[in-house]
């Protein structure tokens, strides 16, 4: 659904952002995009969108050249963003002027959404809290029904109810055909629901891969004392116990700890590489 | 499906962008009229006939309608430029086509249309003798009223798509520098090329009205010319801008 | 529903469902909450929910009926026993043993309490 490949782009000549980028992310699954402050996560979702154009390599999202900002392809992607103006307008005149850019537009799911986030349709746009129209803009985006649907930050703002709310509506509305990428901060927001995840780093990308495929290379437990020291990645006291990432080399079943994994991924990056490159060859 | 234009991208667009400027226009009509009705009105009842002169009146229209018509403009291509608003909007399935397609007619036809009608009612109410006919031919025929207005306002279109933030402002004092630098220019070229020529002012030479000056029967073609050919320019360069801008 | 920190969550799905056909609030042959409807209510993704109902359909816990949905096996009850045993002997009973070896607790002061909590039940 979205192939980027040796992806070169900056903003300014000097500094490099990305570098020989390559990044593959399948329909039918929620992705979660990761990284540091800076890493260049909204830079990323931007050059899938077609709203920056590559400085070498290419990218094909939806089957498109996103650079071309062909309608039809624009018509089958949604973006959210972080931060966003909203014309002075009702929700329900909204939803009468835009939706109907977008073929697969849903009012039923629309009204469904506004009712699971608490808001009225004949609120003003402009009355509501940034978190409110934030959820306006969840529940619009996911009743578009676009294939391609792009969350920067998506739960920023939204108080701790509509965390749960924006779980709900999220678990009920990916499907086989749809692509969700949501590049997050806030990763205990969002834990069992992204099943893919790809950690971006500086030029380029750590870790791409489905979260069975991560639980299956690695395992997330509580350290005990006859742990194979050198099948530790990472490790980490607190309260909990000894919590470390190891190599799953008994093929156990964990619960992946996505702070853990990034936590992982940043102190031993070669070798998680090396683990699932090695393991996609054989 | 058409992805340079198709009819209802376009009816949407439009409807989503008129939607949005509605208010904007509606200030800016109802200032342009209210200002020259009372300016009108004060002239006919002080019995301040230097109003109404012809080329006095011209005059008078042109200092308001000018900067309205280039605000109202210079705001509505705002969309283009914030970069947080630009880029939501840039997501919008619509072809560059059809987004500079709806500003030309909403910002050079449209709101000329209302300028025209604007200052033909003017007419009619308070000099319905005069030169009705005259006013409508002036506003539309020459070059110097209504081709600096549209040059402006594509200038303002452009700015939007080169300036990320407070393109109005910043458009505003580039074509300041260019006017100043334009005048220069003029004011050199009166020195070197016309010195023998007494009371020359720099107006004449750009304009060609002084009678003193012998210029080659082309200038005023090619003067024309240039104008007319300037602002289509600068939305064909608008329209390439805006297919490469970047959110 | 709470999860837990370490059991993979398709797991801790599988053990809510089963709790619920062991409650009997999901009754033999009835069909059960679609792959969707879980996941939303259990604010999960949908892939991890489908895992969740394929685990427990390769031990014959629950059934597909196509295009229709899931649906509790007649003799779901047994197969959950079983399943939970086995679960339990697999994980649960070697952190137990593990436990008894470090506090140094015997196997027959173990199985005092047991009966002792066996009779406490009864009366």
């Amino acid at each position: 659904m979205i192939e980027i490949n040796n992806l070169a782009f900056s903003y300014k000549k000097k500094k490099q952002l990305f570098n020989h980028l390559n990044m593959q992310l399948s329909e039918g699954r929620i992705h979660g995009l990761l990284g540091k402050n800076g890493a260049g996560k909204t830079t990323l979702l931007k050059l899938i969108s077609g709203l920056l154009f590559p400085n070498d390599g290419n990218i094909k999202t939806l089957g498109y050249v996103p650079s071309k900002r062909k309608p039809s392809m624009l018509q089958d992607i949604y973006f959210l963003f972080e931060e966003f103006t909203l014309p002075d307008f009702s929700i329900q005149k909204f939803k009468e002027v835009y939706s109907g850019f977008y073929p697969n537009f849903n009012e039923n799911q629309f009204a469904e959404y506004l009712s699971e986030f608490e808001i009225h349709d004949n609120e003003k746009l402009n009355s509501l809290s940034y978190g409110q129209k934030k959820k306006v803009l969840i529940a619009f985006g996911i009743a578009t029904n676009t294939r391609l649907l792009i969350m920067d930050e998506p739960t920023n703002g939204l108080d701790i109810p509509s965390k749960s709310q924006f779980r709900k509506i999220m678990a009920g509305a990916v499907d086989e055909n749809k692509c969700v990428i949501i590049s997050t901060h806030q990763v205990r927001d969002l834990d069992n629901l992204i099943d893919s995840i790809t950690i971006l780093n500086q030029q380029d990308i750590i870790l791409s891969e489905p979260i069975e495929k991560i639980t299956e290379k690695l395992c997330f437990k509580v350290l005990s004392h006859n742990e194979i020291e050198d099948k530790i990645l990472f490790s980490e006291n607190n309260l909990r116990g000894n919590w470390a990432v190891a190599e799953n080399y008994k093929n156990e079943d964990s619960k992946l700890d996505i702070e853990m994994l990034f936590n992982a991924c940043f102190s031993n990056k070669k070798r998680i590489q090396e683990l699932f490159n090695h393991n996609n060859i054989s | 499906m058409n992805e340079v234009f198709n009819l209802k991208r376009f009816g949407l667009l439009f409807k989503e962008q008129t939607s949005k400027n509605l208010k904007l226009f509606l200030m800016g009509t109802v200032l342009v009229f209210a200002v020259l009705f009372v300016f009108s009105l004060l002239s006919i009842l002080s019995n301040y006939t230097n109003w109404q002169a012809f080329n006095n009146r011209i005059e008078l229209y042109k200092i308001i309608i000018f900067p309205t018509s280039c605000l109202v403009s210079g705001i509505w291509f705002t969309h283009l430029s914030k970069s947080t608003q630009g880029s939501g909007n840039l997501m919008l399935p619509v072809s560059a086509f059809e987004r500079i397609l709806i500003a030309f007619i909403i910002n050079i036809i449209v709101i000329n249309l209302m300028n025209l009608l604007i200052v033909l009612s003017i007419e009619v109410i308070f000099f319905q003798k005069i030169y009705i006919l005259r006013f409508a031919k002036y506003f539309f025929i020459d070059y110097r009223f209504y081709n600096l207005l549209f040059l402006l306002q594509s200038l303002f279109l452009i700015g939007s798509l080169v300036f990320k933030k407070v393109s109005i402002l910043k458009t505003g004092v580039t074509i300041f520098i260019l006017l100043i630098i334009f005048q220069l220019i003029n004011v050199l070229s009166i020195n070197i090329v016309f010195r023998d020529i007494p009371n020359l002012n720099y107006n004449d030479v750009f304009f060609n009205q002084n009678s003193n000056l012998v210029t080659p029967k082309y200038y005023d073609f090619l003067m024309r010319c240039i104008s007319y050919i300037g602002f289509p320019l600068i939305w064909v360069a608008s329209y390439f801008k805006l297919k490469e801008k970047q959110g | 529903m709470e999860f837990k920190e370490q059991q993979a969550i398709y797991l801790q799905i599988a053990e809510y469902v089963c709790e619920k056909i062991l409650l009997e609030n999901w009754k033999p042959d009835e069909k059960i909450l679609s792959v969707r409807e879980l996941a939303v209510e259990l604010e999960v993704n949908p892939n991890t929910a489908m895992r969740a109902y394929e685990f427990l359909q390769n031990r014959e816990i629950i059934y597909n009926k196509r295009g229709i949905g899931f649906f509790v096996a007649s003799d779901a009850n047994k197969k959950v026993s079983t399943f939970r045993k086995q679960q339990f002997l697999e994980s649960e009973l070697p952190v137990f043993l593990k436990n008894m070896q470090i506090l140094n607790i015997s196997i027959q002061e173990i199985e005092r309490y047991y009966t002792k909590f066996l009779n406490n039940k009864k009366s």
